[in-house]
């Protein structure tokens, strides 16, 4: 017997009959209970008349109202609505919000954020006894979360190097590099009793631990080691939910998914578990549709156990109605009978918001003064470099007063430290500070940008500009969609720069990880140091900006259309001539007379730009220092001025 | 609720002082056990033994496995030996385990390797005008393959039924449906590519990507050779992956698989020497019906410690090692078709 759902009826191919809409109604047979008969025809001229009533007879629940008005209307990001029944996407943003509304607003956070400290504080220290000096070596501190070529990095520079050392893999899965368990194995065969933990090290054992155990090796054999890490502790995570559901007529699942990493195994045994904090109708709590809801659960055992999403469910409920014999659209005078119905639940996952995106525990990383040395941060690049990491992830990063660090440079190898988590860069303080770079795309949720007190010049924009002088303008970027060349952009791809030396980053298995050169912006990205939409306060006061430099800073400001922010260009170091980075309203040649404008149609020169564009941001309700005065003289374009040709 | 874990782990063979790799390499399982199941007594058993150059072919597979020590304690050390340079060895691992109330049994797969790996070719034999033709092909690109038994499938150890000619499609059938295709249809951009429309009885009508399981040409797995170096991906700004496997028109190059060869290059240097390297795969060529078993090839089940052979030693090649429990324990060592394809009725 055949038990397909109604009204959902696949008539397959060919039919001309409708279903959802009468084409021929027969309003004159009526259905109440199972011994009344139908036929497949009227079936399907009065689906929800006959839904109405299986439903009612059989006491069976349904959603009557279902939010598909943008049905068909496909939905490529945010901001992009395809049409399927046309070539090109078309952009739709009213459509989007009408899709935002009906999903409502999710956030999700950790209420008790330290508990992960547990795992990124705590260290232990190798050791090894060298067999020819009859000593004991000891290494520096190693992080339960240092993947297989940190540690042996601190085994050849702190233990032993050589023939006689050691490599280090991930023993078995190479989806996981961080947490363990790690292979050590000798480079050489014979009987080595090989690296251990030095006991009394583990700073915390109780909660996270280690050990090495393994086969010491033979004349024929290499010794083989495996270090372990276990997670001994437990805790209680404490998570949060908030959102607003404008649907009344939907069962709501809400929750988090759980990323579980088990120590032993080396890798997630489930990568969105899913924990749910509250199911119901919605609308019966507080008679409002914003809900919060707190949860909390401890974590299993030896495992780790990461919120990476909030999510939200919507249930809505169908029926499945049980028929005495199939139905069949070719035999549309066989009488049909309804003998049940049952409830049949549709689960659509509504919306999603991040906690720890990628099951990454992001940390706010912070060295003291003098304190960013190789012994501590080597795996970042300390001292001379910071250059994010691959696997780790940060929050925020704070550097201070540490004056061998000369580069701050985040390239797209290192994606995964900074995208969609680091918001804040605080390097302040660094004397020797000159190159700083960080790849376009990985900055969207960047909100402070702190350089004060380096010895940055931005040295690369102006080479450019003064090739290029006339074309010196503000851009507007299109903010909904960057991809787009703003109005106004200059064509400049593939403008790129040397990185030098002390700024390029090479781990990981010896491959070529890093480029020679950074590309200055993408293509229709606005030139500057940052391309988001977030990052409003920006601080490269006291570094070693010419004009041009405070150019790129004004006009980055500027082209990203936002208010209420702050920059700060005061207190540059000195320099000769044209190039000093102090502006007013007397100097209107900075380029020695040169007036700019291939037909000399504007003057206006490098000082007066910047002027311009202090001007529109202040009148953004930017708060703007720099040295100098004279933002608000007229230029015959003042806030009016306009973006680009 | 009682439960354990078991890894699925890859291993390299070390790299000698000579600079040669060695072959051999130890290997320690992992178990996870839940907090509620506390196993005091422990089995491990090694059910099957596969590689990339079992009934290769070019290649004849020695591989053996051995414990180092009792197989019976929770953490024991299994050593894989006589690998070859550029074989590839899957090694599925089981482990019962008791806690004197409940017994529990999973099993892992173990990838061990040595040097390069390498895509092996083996031979497939379809009728044709009454006889028998044959061809040398190649299944599935071998990092692939490697993934694939990495990710705990246990596809990289094939039934029986699924090594034999008759389930399968044919080179002939292959290549005919390779003269079928459309090739004027854009099949850009790659997000959309799992699918195409063809004309079908006057109507256009979607189906599925077409499967490329066999190909002659092991390049035609890769988008840009087996190499992830700059040159090797710019050289996809010239050529377009597809020209690989159509034999109609070319296409032109499209700058979005340079896009992705190298975030491919960027994503795929994973820390350590058991890590490989991943190259792109050709794009065109389907990932998710890839046939990672190795077709057409002996699907025996390998000796185990209580089937013959030595103690805890497992032997592949061939058709050796068909275990003892079997209804027959011969096999000729060329079947019905050639050296190294058994059938199903001849073993």
């Amino acid at each position: 017997m055949g038990k397909p759902r109604v009204p959902n009826i696949k008539l397959g191919k060919g039919s001309k009959i409708k279903i959802g809409h009468s084409i021929l109604q027969n309003q004159n047979k009526t259905w109440s209970e199972t011994g009344d008969g139908f036929t497949y025809t009227d079936l399907v001229d009065r689906p929800d008349y006959y839904l109405g009533k299986f439903a009612k007879a059989f006491n069976v629940s349904y959603n009557t109202y279902e939010a598909r008005k943008d049905k068909g209307l496909h939905i490529i990001n945010p901001k992009e609505v395809k049409n399927p029944n046309e070539t090109k996407p078309k952009v739709d943003i009213s459509k989007w919000r009408e899709r935002t509304r009906l999903k409502g607003e999710l956030t999700g956070s950790i209420l008790n954020p330290s508990y992960y400290d547990n795992f990124i504080d705590n260290e232990y220290k190798l050791a090894y006894f060298d067999p020819h000096a009859q000593q004991e070596r000891i290494s520096r501190p190693v992080k339960y979360y240092h993947t297989c070529e940190e540690i042996q990095y601190i085994i050849e520079n702190d233990l032993v190097s050589g023939v006689s050392g050691y490599d280090v893999s991930s023993a078995g899965n190479i989806q996981f590099p961080q947490w363990g368990p790690y292979l050590i194995e000798a480079r050489s065969t014979g009987e080595y009793s090989g690296i251990y933990i030095k006991p009394g090290t583990q700073t915390d054992p109780e909660f996270i631990s280690g050990s090495i155990e393994g086969y010491n090796g033979d004349i024929n054999d290499y010794s083989s080691h495996i270090l372990r890490h276990y997670k001994t502790g437990s805790g209680l995570i404490q998570s949060d939910i908030t959102f607003f559901e404008p649907r009344k007529d939907v069962f709501v699942n809400a929750g988090i998914t759980v990323g579980i990493f088990d120590f032993n195994v080396g890798t997630y045994i489930n990568r969105a578990q899913p924990v749910q904090f509250v199911s119901g109708w919605n609308g019966l709590r507080e008679n409002d549709f914003f809900h919060r809801i707190t949860g909390s659960f401890y974590d299993s055992p030896n495992c780790i156990m990461i919120p990476n999403k909030a999510y939200k469910v919507h249930v809505t409920h169908d029926i499945n109605v049980d028929f005495d014999t199939s139905l069949d659209p070719e035999d549309t005078d066989k009488i049909i009978h309804a003998t049940g119905a049952r409830p049949h639940f549709n689960y659509q996952k509504a919306q999603t918001a991040n906690i720890y995106p990628g099951n990454k525990i992001p940390q706010h990383f912070y060295a003291g003064p003098n304190d960013y040395t190789s012994e501590k941060y080597f795996q970042y690049g300390a001292p001379s470099g910071f250059f994010g990491h691959k696997y780790d992830s940060f929050k925020s990063i704070r550097i201070k007063n540490n004056p061998e660090l000369k580069a701050f440079r985040i390239p797209i190898a290192n994606e995964n430290c900074a995208f969609k988590t680091l918001k804040s860069i605080e390097v302040t303080d660094c004397a020797n500070l000159d190159y700083f770079w960080i790849h376009p795309n990985l900055t969207p949720v960047l909100q402070k940008l702190d350089f004060s007190g380096c010895n940055i010049n931005f040295d690369n924009y102006h080479k450019y500009h003064e090739d290029q002088y006339e074309n010196l303008k503000f851009v507007k970027l299109n903010q909904e969609n960057p991809k787009i060349n703003p109005s106004g952009a200059l064509s400049i791809e593939g403008i790129t720069q040397d990185v030098p030396d002390y700024a390029r980053y090479s781990f990981y298995n010896g491959f070529e990880t890093d480029t020679e050169k950074d590309r200055l912006q993408p293509k229709g990205c606005v030139y500057g140091p940052i391309s988001n939409f977030k990052c409003k306060h920006l601080n490269f006061a006291g570094n070693n900006l010419n004009q041009t430099g405070v150019f790129a800073l004004v006009a980055n400001c500027v082209a990203r259309q936002l208010e209420d922010g702050y920059l700060n260009v005061s207190d540059q170091t000195t320099r000769s001539g044209p190039q000093n980075a102090v502006f007013n309203g007397e100097r209107a040649d900075a380029y020695g007379g040169v007036k700019i404008g291939k037909h000399d149609q504007v003057l206006q020169d490098i000082n007066n730009l910047v002027l311009t564009g202090i001007t529109i941001l202040r009148n953004k309700g930017w708060t703007v220092i720099y040295d100098g005065h004279g933002a608000e003289v007229d230029l015959g374009i003042g806030h009016k001025y306009k973006y680009g040709k | 609720m009682k439960y354990f874990n078991l890894s699925s782990s890859i291993y390299k063979t070390r790299p000698k002082q000579d600079g040669s790799n060695e072959s051999f390499v130890n290997v320690f399982p992992f178990a996870s056990y839940s907090d509620s199941f506390k196993p005091n007594t422990f089995q491990w058993t090694v059910l099957n033994v596969n590689s990339n150059f079992k009934n290769s072919t070019f290649y004849k597979s020695y591989v053996n496995t051995k414990f180092i020590g009792p197989s019976n304690i929770k953490n024991p050390l299994l050593k894989i030996r006589r690998l070859q340079e550029g074989e590839v060895v899957f090694v599925q691992l089981h482990l019962e385990a008791s806690d004197g109330q409940d017994t529990l049994s999973k099993a892992c797969n173990i990838t061990a390797y040595r040097g390069d790996p390498v895509n092996s070719p083996f031979n497939i034999f379809y009728p044709k005008n009454g006889k028998l033709n044959m061809e040398t092909v190649y299944d599935a690109a071998i990092e692939m393959q490697m993934l694939t038994a990495n990710f705990d499938s246990k596809k990289v150890f094939p039934a029986i039924s699924e090594t034999v000619q008759g389930s399968k499609e044919t080179i002939g059938e292959h290549l005919a449906y390779l003269e079928g295709l459309d090739l004027e249809k854009d099949l850009s951009p790659l997000a959309n590519s799992k699918s195409q429309k063809k004309q079908l009885n006057g109507q256009e009508v979607k189906f599925e990507k077409v499967n490329f399981a066999f190909v002659k040409d092991e390049l035609a797995f890769y988008a840009h050779g087996r190499s992830l170096d700059n040159d090797s991906i710019d050289t996809l700004n010239f050529q377009n992956p597809r020209n690989f496997i159509y034999t109609k028109s070319e296409v032109k190059p499209e700058k979005i698989h340079v896009i992705k060869a190298y975030e491919t290059k960027r994503k795929s240097q994973h820390p350590g020497f058991n890590s490989f390297i991943n190259p792109m795969l050709n794009p065109y060529l389907t990932k998710g019906k890839a046939r990672v078993f190795f077709p057409g090839r002996s699907g025996h089940v390998a000796n185990t410690a209580n089937q013959g052979c030595s103690n805890n030693n497992t032997t592949t090649g061939g058709c050796q090692g068909y275990p003892a429990s079997s209804n027959n324990n011969t096999c000729a060592s060329n079947t019905t078709f050639s050296q190294g394809f058994c059938s199903e009725q001849s073993c």
